[in-house]
């Protein structure tokens, strides 16, 4: 039995290490960028809409209204980062339950690439907006004796997004396999059904989370003059 | 828990290419779709809060002129009415005039036939009386009323002025002849004779004749003249001043 997709282990040269994980993920990927280039190849901007089309729309429009209510400011430049993030997560646990498939949110390396890619988001959108040294005074605030601090404070958090995201697929998971073997009928449905509910959670939290953070950095300049600045 | 850097790699590169992905093949086609439709409704809504505009425009004018069609109405019926009081006045005032000429021409009418119908049965009246009084006379008439009319004849002759006279005693030279119904006595003929010379030409000699077919009456005849009293030239002349009479009342009358 193994914890982490990461362990099989597909192909190997040199420092190119193939395994499950990867192949997992780029299975998701195929199967999401084909979804959307089959939706959107017929898209219709009059008449009636497709399911598919109306589903799509719903979704983007959903993730456009969370964005916009959480970070207070247009959607628009977060909202690719965001719900891929989310979609990827969220297909991920989803597809857990095909026999199978090992999602590869499963992995502490997946998980922590994609905190890697909101650790680097963050001050991308905050640079974005502000400026180089409009961003790099948040660490001096309030004081700079708090650099320390809230560098720490960034670390922090996003150990904490890999961590939370890695342990909940990966317990999730191990939970299923170890109620296979003590109670192979019923329960492992059940904590199939349930797993599909955090994985959707977690795709959700995470989500929201990267959003707070890029938000907060983006809105930092403006918080900064009456208000202290969020920290999550 | 392990970690493999390769794979953190990776996985960074897989998040990138598929962010690129849905980027290209998702959330900027239903975006755009998403906006053109909004577009779409935006221009639909502007066409139809146009065309209501326009259709409130059409309302308050159709009921601008709904209000003034109503107030023409009413000017017009107005109007109407007064024309058609003022054509049955004319009406009326035509009627009542050509209703007056026809009782005007009527009466007249009746007035001319009452005249006519008097003037006639004046006329026959006074035919009538004329044949009552000529046949009446007739009867009565003999000798001794034509002996009297000689001496009517004798006063006539008087009466005439002096030239008459003259042109009567001229053609009495020619021949005179004394016409009566009935035979005159002696005596009559003797102061007729008498009369006649003294009056006319001392030396005048009338022969007296009689014709039971003439009207009673005496008549004095010339060959160019003749002067006569009789019941018909009596009653002749008494009919024509009668019908001047009646047609001068007649006249009078209308």
């Amino acid at each position: 039995m193994t914890i982490s997709p990461d362990q099989t282990l597909l192909f190997e040269f040199g420092f190119v290490r193939i395994n499950a994980t990867l192949l997992f993920t780029w299975l998701t990927i195929a199967l999401l960028a084909g979804l959307a280039r089959w939706i959107t190849s017929k898209l219709s901007t009059t008449g009636e809409l497709s399911p598919w089309q109306n589903l799509l729309e719903v979704l983007v429009e959903g993730a456009q209204n969370q964005i916009r209510d959480i970070a207070r400011q247009d959607a628009g430049p977060f909202l690719p980062f965001i719900a891929t993030l989310f979609l990827f997560i969220a297909a991920c646990n989803l597809l857990a339950v095909v026999p199978g498939y090992e999602p590869p949110t499963g992995s502490l390396s997946t998980t922590t690439a994609l905190a890697l890619c909101v650790f680097c988001a963050v001050p991308f959108y905050g640079i974005r907006r502000h400026g180089v040294r409009g961003f790099l005074r948040l660490y001096l605030e309030p004081t700079p004796l708090m650099l320390p601090l809230n560098i720490i404070g960034e670390l922090a958090r996003t150990l904490a997004l890999a961590v939370r995201l890695y342990g909940n697929v990966m317990s999730g998971g191990l939970v299923v396999a170890i109620l296979l073997l003590v109670a192979p009928f019923v329960f492992p449905a059940l904590m199939h059904a349930l797993g599909l509910l955090t994985g959707l959670i977690q795709a959700y939290i995470f989500a929201v989370l990267a959003t707070v953070f890029i938000a907060a950095a983006s809105a930092a300049q403006e918080q900064t003059i009456g208000h202290s600045q969020p920290r999550l | 828990m392990e970690l493999d850097g390769f794979t953190v790699a990776a996985q960074v590169g897989n998040f990138l290419l598929l962010l690129w992905l849905l980027k290209r093949f998702l959330y900027r086609p239903i975006l755009e779709a998403m906006a053109a439709r909004q577009q779409r409704i935006a221009a639909a809504l502007a066409e139809a809060q146009a065309q209501a505009a326009a259709a409130e425009a059409l309302r308050q004018d159709y009921l601008a002129r709904q209000r003034d069609l109503a107030a023409s109405r009413e000017s017009w019926l107005i109007q109407a009415r007064e024309e058609v009081a003022a054509q049955r006045q004319t009406w009326l005032a035509q009627a009542r005039t050509e209703v007056d000429e026809a009782r005007e021409r009527w009466r007249a009418e009746l007035e001319r036939e009452q005249r006519d119908y008097r003037q006639t049965l004046q006329r026959e009246a006074a035919r009538r009386l004329l044949a009552l009084t000529r046949r009446a006379l007739h009867d009565l008439a003999n000798a001794e009323l034509e002996a009297h009319m000689a001496s009517t004849l004798l006063a006539r002759l008087q009466t005439l002025d002096r030239e008459t006279r003259q042109t009567l005693a001229r053609a009495a030279r020619d021949g005179c002849v004394i016409l009566t119904v009935f035979p005159l006595p002696e005596p009559q003929r003797r102061v007729l004779t008498t009369g006649l010379q003294q009056l006319l030409d001392p030396g005048l000699n009338p022969e007296f004749r009689t014709d039971p077919a003439a009207s009673p009456g005496i008549t004095l005849e010339t060959p160019s003249q003749r002067l006569a009293w009789t019941l018909d030239s009596y009653l002749d002349g008494f009919a024509a001043e009668l019908q001047t009479q009646v047609l001068s009342e007649g006249n009078s009358g209308a």
